[in-house]
């Protein structure tokens, strides 16, 4: 069995920052949060399922079929995303005149720079940030469901349809990446993003990946904070656990990452709950 | 992609699903010991529903965390401070201008090691404490009516 611990550390530092600065965020946020119902899994009705399988299907489809639409979604959404999630974080620290012009000077640096280091910073802010909001609208045993039910659609899109592997192609060459840029040993990164391809010096962690956990950690916050901090603790290992996949597959290609950091997450709500945390 | 190459990757996919159904399932049934850390929603809503007589809940400290965090109680509930810890604390309200959030719930002195703070709670609202000792150590009691 191949074990690459340097790659391993270049993934969890970033992975492990959101999951502490989500779940700070969280805690912070909570005041906020505390007079609003989380969701319950019950409160999704069929046909909020349907409407978001169709646009989910739409967007995916326009944006391996129509690359140059596809392009300017993925950026525009990209971008959105950046100074909604940066925005929260700020929002923490400053006021919100001021946490709104450091958004917007971060999703601006990180358009005009366009680098891996840059990259890999705004993502740690808009992952913590947005994880954070929504996991403390959700109830733990709902984002538990949606870890499984992402597990599954992870392995379907990636084995089976292989849509998921076409869109993140779509992303790339659109140069709007959702996750962070990984440079393996001998690469730096103050690399352009434009020079990047998965599988030569780069490695992908995709947003999913690193957003579920947080979900959950988030979720806990609102009950308790110990229980939070077992759960990102334990979705380390379950990165491990897909860093090992990874490694030792016969040829390298993309796989499905969430499976194991899902398992090993909800194994450490399951230990929290045991302790009685 | 080959059979041969497909096939145990299919079988540690298979594997790695069913055990996080496992995971789920022991969630439920482990759950049902610890339904406020493992609220479903339908925990929320009897509680709201329910005629009820008062409860009493326990937070224990160690480690320099309150856990739970932030815990939730109706009005005429007791929450039991319980120190696990080795050194004494002391649970005070937090307090906007030196006005505490909820006057009489601080703890008239430290609480020792292995030792019990109780409070029952008259009125409804969100009440923030902390460890005198340590007022980065804080929690949150929520108290519905």
């Amino acid at each position: 069995m191949v074990i690459r611990i340097n790659n391993f550390v270049r993934i969890m530092i970033p992975f492990g920052l959101t999951q502490v600065l989500g779940i700070y965020a969280a805690y912070k946020f909570l005041p906020d949060f505390l007079a609003i119902q989380p969701a319950g899994f019950s409160q999704f009705s069929f046909l909020d399922l349907i409407i978001l399988a169709a646009f989910a299907v739409v967007f995916i489809f326009v944006a391996v079929r129509f690359k140059k639409v596809g392009s300017v979604a993925f950026r525009g959404f990209l971008a959105l995303l950046i100074f909604s999630g940066t925005q929260a974080i700020w929002g923490i620290w400053f006021a919100p005149l001021v946490s709104t012009v450091l958004a917007l000077a971060v999703t601006v640096l990180f358009w005009f720079l366009r680098n891996v280091i840059m990259q890999n910073i705004a993502m740690v802010f808009t992952l913590a940030g947005i994880g954070a909001v929504l996991g403390l609208s959700l109830l733990p045993m709902t984002v538990i469901y949606i870890l499984v039910i992402f597990s599954f659609y992870d392995i379907i899109a990636v084995y089976k349809t292989g849509h998921m592997i076409k869109l993140a192609q779509a992303m790339i060459e659109s140069r709007a990446i959702f996750g962070f840029v990984i440079p393996e040993p001998g690469q730096t990164a103050r690399r352009k993003i434009s020079s990047v391809t998965p599988g030569q010096g780069f490695m992908i962690l995709g947003s999913g990946d690193v957003i579920f956990p947080l979900l959950l950690s988030a979720s806990l916050v609102r009950i308790s904070l110990l229980s939070a901090g077992i759960v990102a603790v334990f979705s380390i290992p379950g990165l491990l656990l897909m860093h090992l996949i990874f490694t030792n597959q016969k040829s390298r290609r993309p796989m499905a990452a969430l499976p194991p950091i899902a398992l090993l997450t909800i194994l450490g709500y399951l230990v929290a709950i045991i302790s009685n945390f | 992609m080959t059979n041969s190459d497909f096939k145990p990757k299919g079988a540690l996919w298979l594997f790695i699903i069913l055990v996080l159904v496992g995971f789920v399932w022991a969630v439920l049934y482990f759950g049902r010991s610890n339904p406020l850390l493992a609220n479903n929603g339908q925990a929320f809503s009897s509680r709201q529903t329910n005629a009820r007589q008062p409860r009493t809940y326990t937070v224990f400290y160690g480690l320099g965390v309150f856990s739970p965090t932030n815990i939730r109680v109706h009005v005429g509930d007791s929450v039991r401070f319980q120190n696990d810890s080795k050194t004494p604390i002391r649970v005070v309200s937090d307090s906007l201008n030196g006005v505490p959030d909820l006057a009489g719930f601080d703890s008239i002195g430290e609480i020792p090691p292995d030792s019990v703070f109780s409070y029952t709670f008259g009125q409804a609202g969100i009440f923030g404490y902390h460890n005198v000792k340590n007022p980065n150590e804080e929690g949150t009691v929520i108290v519905r009516p």
